[in-house]
């Protein structure tokens, strides 16, 4: 008797969730239903759109999202791809092509005065006076 | 030129036939004409709701294959001169009829009736078909329950499919308590999800099966109850007036207070 009244007055976390696990469930499944689109299909889709990613990027395939969502009666595909890194041949930091390297004799003479190390001309980057 | 509107809801047992009689019966007494018509063939029912089963005489089948004229068929209910009931065929099945014969059927009763409220049976196949052939307009019923909020949302994308534009959603057999305690969905949940106008709420109310055993639908009670109340004021939202949702919350006993405070604060 006493134990009924506890449960009655601290109900169990899984009683609480229900109403929320049964709307999660719903969701997700309408957003299948409305969808029309078959499971293959999503495979494919899936296959296809990391094929065209792997072209520019590498991917976490362990930590890849591919979910339906619906809102308002409009399904949306949403995906959540994790780039690890971006493929080596699409680097702009190097410029135009790394493995190029100019030819030293095209080089332009460079040479240095020791004696005139020091001899600043004009106020430096910074704007203090001459020092 | 009357309104034809179906009540559906995919979902079996969710209270199609309940909300027909009674919303027509609502009408009815707002001083409407009205005709309800049952295209379950097979599994007819509205004339049991309607407690008029002991007066069907000729079905929707009689009238159209010639036996006998439309006004013939129409059962008059005896409490409300302008309720009237179109019977299926109990003895056929639900391939017996086609969507163009239905047509024909209603663009007859719509010259003399304000509403024509056709109760549709549960699936998507022919009987279903049957029932929105006509329609400009529908219900869908649902309870809160996954399952039947599922069906709901797939017959209203074949509503839509459909072109019928103007649906309106009626929620029945809500249990406060239990949404107060999240083990049911809430009437906002539901919307949510189904995305269409909201056009009434029905609490779960044993008075409803009372009844049934009578055929005597719940508006025409003496005692007003929470159920008929829904009812009556689904049947004004549809003639156009605003009319504000029942509020169905729970009254706080003490022992409930102290529960709610303690549940709240885990």
């Amino acid at each position: 008797m006493l134990i009924e009244l506890l449960e009655k007055i601290f109900p169990t976390l899984n009683d609480r969730n229900s109403r929320q696990e049964v709307k999660n469930r719903l969701k997700l499944v309408l957003a299948h239903d409305r969808s029309d689109l078959t499971p293959q299909m999503i495979e494919s889709m899936r296959q296809e759109i990391l094929a065209v990613m792997s072209k520019y990027v590498d991917l976490d395939s362990d930590a890849m999202d591919f979910t339906l969502e619906n809102r308002s009666r409009v399904t949306s595909l949403v995906a959540n791809l994790p780039i690890l890194r971006v493929k080596p041949e699409f680097y702009t930091v190097k410029g135009e092509g790394i493995s190029q390297e100019t030819p030293v004799e095209d080089l332009p003479e460079i040479s240095i005065d020791e004696s005139a190390i020091g001899d600043l001309q004009g106020t430096s980057e910074l704007g203090n006076e001459n020092f | 030129m009357g309104r034809v509107i179906v009540i559906t809801s995919g979902k079996g047992g969710v209270g199609k036939t309940t909300t027909t009689a009674n919303i027509g019966m609502a009408l009815a007494q707002r001083n409407r004409k009205v005709v309800v018509v049952d295209a379950d063939f097979g599994l007819r029912n509205l004339d049991l709701l309607l407690g008029l089963e002991n007066r069907v005489v000729y079905t929707a089948v009689d009238v159209l294959s010639g036996q006998c004229r439309l006004e013939q068929a129409l059962v008059k209910d005896k409490r409300r001169g302008n309720l009237v009931l179109l019977p299926a065929a109990q003895n056929r099945t639900k391939d017996s009829v086609n969507p163009a014969q239905m047509r024909q059927l209603i663009s007859a009763l719509t010259k003399v009736f304000d509403y024509v409220l056709v109760d549709s049976p549960a699936g998507i196949e022919m009987g279903f078909q049957n029932a929105i052939a006509a329609a400009t307009e529908a219900i869908v019923v649902t309870t809160p329950e996954i399952s039947a909020v599922r069906d709901a949302d797939r017959v209203i994308g074949l509503l839509e499919a459909n072109n019928i534009k103007k649906s309106g959603l009626i929620i029945n057999r809500i249990r406060p308590k239990m949404v107060a305690v999240n083990d049911m969905m809430s009437v906002d949940d539901v919307t949510e999800i189904l995305a269409i106008p909201l056009l009434g709420v029905v609490p779960d109310d044993e008075k409803v099966i009372v009844s049934t055993n009578k055929g005597e639908p719940l508006v025409l009670s003496g005692t007003p109850t929470q159920a008929g109340t829904a009812f009556e004021n689904i049947a004004r939202r549809l003639d156009g007036e605003r009319v504000e949702f029942l509020d169905l919350t729970v009254k706080d006993d003490f022992l409930s207070k102290i529960k709610n405070f303690f549940t709240r604060s885990i």
